[in-house]
């Protein structure tokens, strides 16, 4: 049986990205983020999410190897936060949009090139490739446990 | 007590039902050691608590049993009903026990003697007076045991509450007094927090319960005779708190054991006794718990740290000579730091003292040594009562909210860019008469954004800090106001974030870091050492006066403890009567200005003081400091940086408006349990300058000690809500006891209040329940007490 695997497409720092929907509890437009002191590199603060407490990651640091006009990672309120769930623990991911769901098929997957830097390597596996544009499916836990998840 | 009570119960219900099923399975069940470990666990508890009548119960039945198991003697349905009876027994001297205390007087030797027979195998009648109660006797348990989750759960879902009902009193801020409805939902949310954290405190014996074992390994191992002292083992700590510092206790415990207590021979030599005490005690202050364990041996051999200190590049030689013995002991908390030659399994690896520090303030505690050369060494641990809810300071600095816990929280100072003055390049300020270290908050933690250098910042707000015996302040843009938070834990990815303990949502909406200030003073400890002052040199045996600049633009001073509010003068709140007197409105009443014979229009500030009962204002141009001085007695006028400063003539200045309060002919001496230092500095200079001696308890306990060393009060007004004993107990005590107090006037206090409450107030035995806001009302009932007891 065909197991269907659907992908959240967002965009930040000019890069198409999917996001596995098995991690995506729910998508929200920009929330207030506080910046905490002595934060890690990446993390833009704390956001509040009816009552919870949760880390916001700027994703655009993710990507700031291959994206020649990143912005600070200090606390930039992003157009869209993608919350996930990864160990019973609530993420905010903040990207710039966030387009459709979609399944994306594996004959069209391919590995990332060789030219992108390891630490990107490491949290996109493969990437995607789309009529308009390529994607790249970010490994979110991956991402979550290089900020201590 | 209460915990054996419980449990007690619970087994003999467990007991019951195995003793029906051992009847019917017979004895190849397996449930017989079951019941027998029951009852000998009963034993062994009532050997504990000194419980001789029903030990000796429990004995007899264990004998029975012991012999049922060994196949000594038959298991019969009448050796059942007498075990049964015996349980029941067993239930009529709990209840006894539940409410008195102690054992009922008598014993039960008829029963123990017909148990006996049975375990002999012999003959046995039951007696009729122990005929098996069936369920009749049976009684719901005054407690019940609940699942750790079960409690957590309903301290999150409080937690939540309050931080509903913090964001409701903000968003209907001007309209709270007018909404009954909030106002109720305010006092039950409290009254729901308040029980919640009581439900998850535990008495401090559940940490000391393993140290008497610990001691007895100790003593074994190292040969020398110890014994273990406790005092305050009813003091309750948050089960959180209590986890985190079993620990820390063991290592002391054992510390002192093994390189405190000297050996028998050396003791002996030294004409101390040859067994070592180690004393542990706890007791509530000011919203923390202090744990000490203190032992009678040789104290710390301060050259031998010193020595270290040096070799291991601590301290330069030099600074030894100058170093605090205080201060030098301290080292022994450093990482890797033992003195002692030889490594045992008990202590001498140089870990331990430090784990012991790191896990005390990793809780927000301090600790404290206290060496007593040849005579022990005491280690006192300060740690919060609880860390689910922390009443705090919430400042802003650089956009950014922080919450800093009120305990730690010496007082607020308003600064202007002058005070401020630099030391070698580092901050500090003159507060009456103390040089405070001053840092900005940006400088302490880890950079967010860009922080301009505290020489080219102008700050506007300091909060000064104690920290165990010093105090420090930081700069920050400004305070907010102070607030119950709710703490959370930092979310995943932003935990081990330096001197932040967690963080809380602020009625706001805002998200705020709960600082540790122990951590934050370690970062001022790069501040040059001199410029740490001790706490004790505050201001000794001199006044704290309010100075201002008059409307004759001299300097004024005037005693702080006659001053009860400072506030701004505008068109709206200053009054003409006839002529040339003017008034100030003021909480709806209407206050006389005096010594003014200048136009009171041009006045900006009013200093609203009370002296001997009357309250008047004193116009002035604008509040300067707050500084401590020689009293007037000494020095009317003194000189102050330049400046002619004179003391106020309040005597002179004719101070006879219609009086607020009643006014106070003879010195009353006033009794204040409060266990909030804040209140306590709040109500002091109210009641003082009402003409009132006041004496400060912490906790209702102190107050009781007071009494115990025979003081005497002329009235007693109390808190309600403190840890330990509630102001309710304390008013049913003191009106149970044939004592000095129970006709003294009883005032309670409480921050919310309903009618429920006034009732319960008054039943226990309290006068009268004002709300701790109302100094008037206050000030009112205290004289008309004083008066109708006189």
């Amino acid at each position: 049986m065909k197991t269907v695997e659907n992908f959240l497409l967002a965009r930040i720092a000019g890069q198409h990205i999917a996001l596995h929907t098995t991690w995506v509890s729910e998508v929200l437009p920009a929330q207030p983020v506080t910046a905490v002191a002595g934060a890690a590199e990446g993390i833009a603060g704390i956001m509040v999410l009816r009552g919870r407490l949760l880390a916001a990651i700027n994703l655009a640091y993710c990507f700031k190897d291959i994206e020649t006009s990143v912005q600070s990672t200090s606390a930039v309120n992003k157009a869209m936060n993608v919350i996930v769930t990864h160990e019973g623990r609530l993420y905010s991911l903040q990207v710039d949009a966030v387009g459709t769901v979609c399944e994306l098929p594996h004959d069209l997957r391919a590995p990332l090139p060789v030219t992108v830097s390891p630490q990107l390597q490491a949290l996109v596996p493969v990437v995607c490739r789309l009529p308009a544009h390529t994607v790249m499916l970010l490994d979110i836990p991956k991402l979550l446990s290089g900020f201590g998840a | 007590m209460q915990e054996f009570l419980t449990e007690t119960e619970e087994r003999l219900a467990t007991l019951d039902q195995d003793i029906l099923l051992f009847e019917r399975a017979g004895p190849d069940a397996d449930v017989l050691p079951r019941i027998f470990r029951a009852a000998h666990n009963i034993k062994g508890s009532c050997g504990f608590l000194k419980l001789v009548r029903l030990g000796a119960l429990a004995h007899a039945v264990e004998d029975v049993l012991s012999r049922c198991r060994d196949n000594k003697i038959q298991a019969t349905p009448q050796m059942s009903d007498l075990m049964l009876a015996a349980f029941d027994q067993m239930r009529v001297l709990l209840a006894a026990i539940a409410a008195t205390g102690s054992e009922p007087t008598g014993d039960d030797a008829v029963l123990i003697a017909v148990l006996a027979q049975a375990a002999k195998g012999q003959q046995f009648s039951l007696p009729d007076t122990y005929t098996p109660r069936q369920a009749e006797g049976a009684r719901l348990p005054a407690s019940l045991r609940v699942h750790v989750d079960v409690l957590e759960n309903l301290m999150a879902f409080t937690g939540e509450l309050v931080l509903a009902r913090n964001q409701l009193l903000v968003k209907t801020h001007d309209s709270v007094s007018e909404s009954l409805p909030l106002q109720r939902l305010n006092t039950l949310v409290s009254s729901l927090q308040a029980e919640v954290l009581r439900a998850r405190m535990q008495p401090v014996m559940q940490a000391w319960r393993p140290l008497p074992r610990l001691l007895r390994d100790v003593e074994r191992e190292t040969g020398k005779p110890l014994r273990l002292e406790m005092e305050g083992a009813e003091t309750t700590l948050d089960r959180h708190v209590l986890d985190m510092i079993r620990d820390p206790l063991a290592h002391l415990v054992r510390n002192a054991a093994v390189h405190g207590v000297e050996a028998a021979q050396i003791r002996q030599a030294k004409e101390k006794p040859a067994e070592g005490v180690i004393r542990l005690s706890a007791r509530t202050a000011e919203g923390y718990v202090l744990l000490s364990v203190s032992d009678d041996g040789s104290g710390l051999d301060l050259d031998r740290i010193a020595n270290i200190a040096v070799a291991q590049g601590l301290i330069t030689p030099a600074k030894c000579t100058t170093l605090p013995p205080d201060d030098m002991a301290r080292f022994i908390l450093q990482p890797g730091f033992s003195t002692l030659a030889d490594v045992t399994t008990a202590a001498g690896r140089g870990v331990g003292l430090d784990a012991v520090k790191t896990a005390v303030e990793k809780i927000g505690g301090t600790i404290k040594i206290i060496s007593n050369p040849g005579k022990g060494c005491c280690f006192t641990l300060r740690v919060p009562l609880t860390l689910a809810v922390v009443p705090a300071i919430v400042v802003q600095d650089h956009q950014l909210f922080y919450a800093i816990p009120q305990t730690a929280v010496q007082e607020l100072v308003q600064c202007q860019r002058q005070k401020i003055e630099y030391i070698d390049g580092q901050a500090v300020m003159h507060l009456r008469g103390c040089l405070v270290p001053l840092r900005p908050l940006a400088d302490l933690l880890p950079a967010v954004t860009d922080t301009a250098p505290v020489m080219q910042k102008k700050y506007q707000q300091a909060v000064i800090l104690r920290d165990a015996d010093m105090i420090f302040g930081v700069l920050v843009d400004a305070i907010q106001n102070a607030e119950d938070v709710v703490v959370k834990p930092l979310p995943p990815g932003l935990q081990n974030i330096p001197a932040v303990l967690g963080c809380a949502i602020l009625g706001s909406g805002d998200v705020a870091m709960i600082l540790d200030t122990s951590r934050l003073l370690q970062g001022v400890t790069t501040v040059p050492a001199a410029a740490l002052v001790p706490e004790e040199q505050v201001g000794m045996g001199q006044v704290d006066a309010l100075l201002f600049y008059s409307m004759t633009g001299t300097v004024h001073a005037v005693n702080i403890a006659h001053v009860v509010k400072v506030c701004d003068l505008s068109q709206n709140n200053v009054l003409q009567g006839r002529g040339d007197e003017y008034f100030l409105s003021l909480d709806g009443n209407l206050i006389p200005f005096r010594g003014a014979d200048f136009p009171v229009s041009n006045a900006k500030t009013g200093i609203v003081f009370c002296h001997r009962g009357h309250t008047a204002v004193l116009a002035a141009q604008t509040v300067l400091d707050i500084r401590t001085l020689p009293p007037p007695e000494a020095a009317p006028r003194i000189t102050l940086e330049g400046d002619l400063v004179e003391w106020l003539d309040i005597e002179g200045m004719g101070v006879a408006a219609e009086p607020l309060v009643k006014a106070v002919t003879t010195v009353d001496r006033i009794l204040l349990v409060d266990d909030s230092a804040f209140f306590c500095n709040l109500l002091l200079p109210v009641l003082q300058s009402a003409g009132y001696s006041v004496v400060t308890a912490s906790s209702a306990e102190a107050a009781f000690d007071l009494y115990d060393a025979g003081h005497h009060f002329n009235a007693v007004i109390s808190d309600i809500e403190m840890p330990g004993m509630s102001g309710f107990d304390l008013a049913r005590r003191v009106k149970a006891q044939d004592g000095r107090w129970r006709d003294r006037p009883l005032l309670a206090l409480s921050s919310y209040s309903t009618r429920h409450d006034e009732r319960r107030a008054q039943e226990a035995g309290f006068d009268v329940l004002i709300n701790k806001f109302d100094r008037d009302t206050l000030l009112h009932y205290l004289a008309e007490a004083l008066r109708v007891r006189a």
